[in-house]
């Protein structure tokens, strides 16, 4: 399976997001590829939404199974403020409980219990690791 | 409105476009002349400043003439007259952090797909929201003549100026 990410975000959160979102994309890809789920076809595209009051309610989840295209569009809202002055820390656990969310759902591209639990167990593990793979990034 | 009044609506808005353009080209081919090295490719304030005006001014001179009312006072959200509500938005390149398009839209909860995103590798990034969309429409310009100005070229998913 292929963990692939773009963003729906507002301007200032676009430095943490960005960070953010290029530590966890190898990180999982990396994990993916040793696990169970590197015999998973498919795809889980990660779009997730990050904007301040005001502007989410333009902008509302749109997560959607494409069954067919064996692909998982995963977009929740995330919290914006632990984008814009969240630790790097906040902003890996916020980042990785919007991945968690399609757990449930890569039943639908043919996901066994074991890879889903393989899932779980990688999303579980990814923020104390990512932050000792990246010691140059400040936890606070 | 009376033909004498649209006929003399669209030249004064020809009139303006043709002066944005005019000097906008000037700014864009020094631009494009600058050297590689971006050493000495600091372009003239004034004349940056003047093809942003100039544009913009041409857009809400046009943007009256065409007209956006119907005979029956019922305004369309593509209209320039719209109060619904519009975004001036960036897509940005997930890897160079470069802007791929400026754009703008009143309708976000139909906005780009996520296999958009995927195919052309962009983030999606809303930077001003404005009630009145000729203001939305003006702030897209500028923006889009302050990109060309600075890089000699509309960005990548860009076609034209509107």
């Amino acid at each position: 399976m292929i963990f692939w990410a773009a963003v729906e975000g507002y301007q200032p959160a676009y430095e943490g997001i960005t960070r953010t979102r290029k530590s966890v994309e190898a990180h999982l890809n990396a994990e993916f590829a040793r696990s169970s789920l590197a015999t998973l076809e498919g795809k889980l595209r990660y779009v997730p939404i990050i904007m301040p009051k005001g502007m989410r309610e333009r902008y509302p989840e749109r997560s959607k199974l494409r069954k067919k295209q064996r692909i998982y569009d995963c977009a929740p809202q995330l919290n914006y403020e632990i984008f814009v002055s969240g630790s790097f820390e906040d902003q890996l656990k916020e980042y990785i409980r919007g991945v968690a969310l399609s757990a449930p759902h890569l039943k639908g591209l043919g996901a066994t219990p074991e890879q889903i639990e393989d899932f779980k167990r990688i999303l579980a593990e990814a923020v104390p690791r990512i932050l000792v793979e990246q010691p140059d990034q400040t936890r606070h | 409105m009376y033909n004498d009044e649209v006929h003399l609506r669209q030249a004064t808005c020809a009139g303006a476009a043709g002066a944005a353009a005019a000097v906008c080209m000037g700014t864009g081919a020094a631009s494009v002349s600058c050297p590689a090295t971006g050493a000495a490719c600091a372009l003239v304030p004034p004349a940056a400043a003047a093809c942003g005006t100039a544009a913009a001014t041409a857009i809400a001179v046009c943007s009256v003439a065409s007209g956006g009312s119907s005979a029956r006072g019922r305004v369309h959200g593509n209209s320039a007259d719209s109060m619904m509500g519009t975004e001036v938005y960036y897509l940005i390149n997930r890897l160079t952090g470069a802007i791929d398009k400026i754009g703008i839209t009143s309708y976000s909860e139909r906005r780009y797909s996520q296999a958009y995103f995927d195919a052309q590798n962009v983030d999606y990034y809303p930077q001003a929201h404005h009630e009145w969309r000729t203001m939305a429409i003006i702030d897209e310009q500028i923006r889009l003549f302050n990109y060309y100005v600075e890089y000699g070229q509309l960005p990548r998913l860009n076609k034209t100026f509107r």
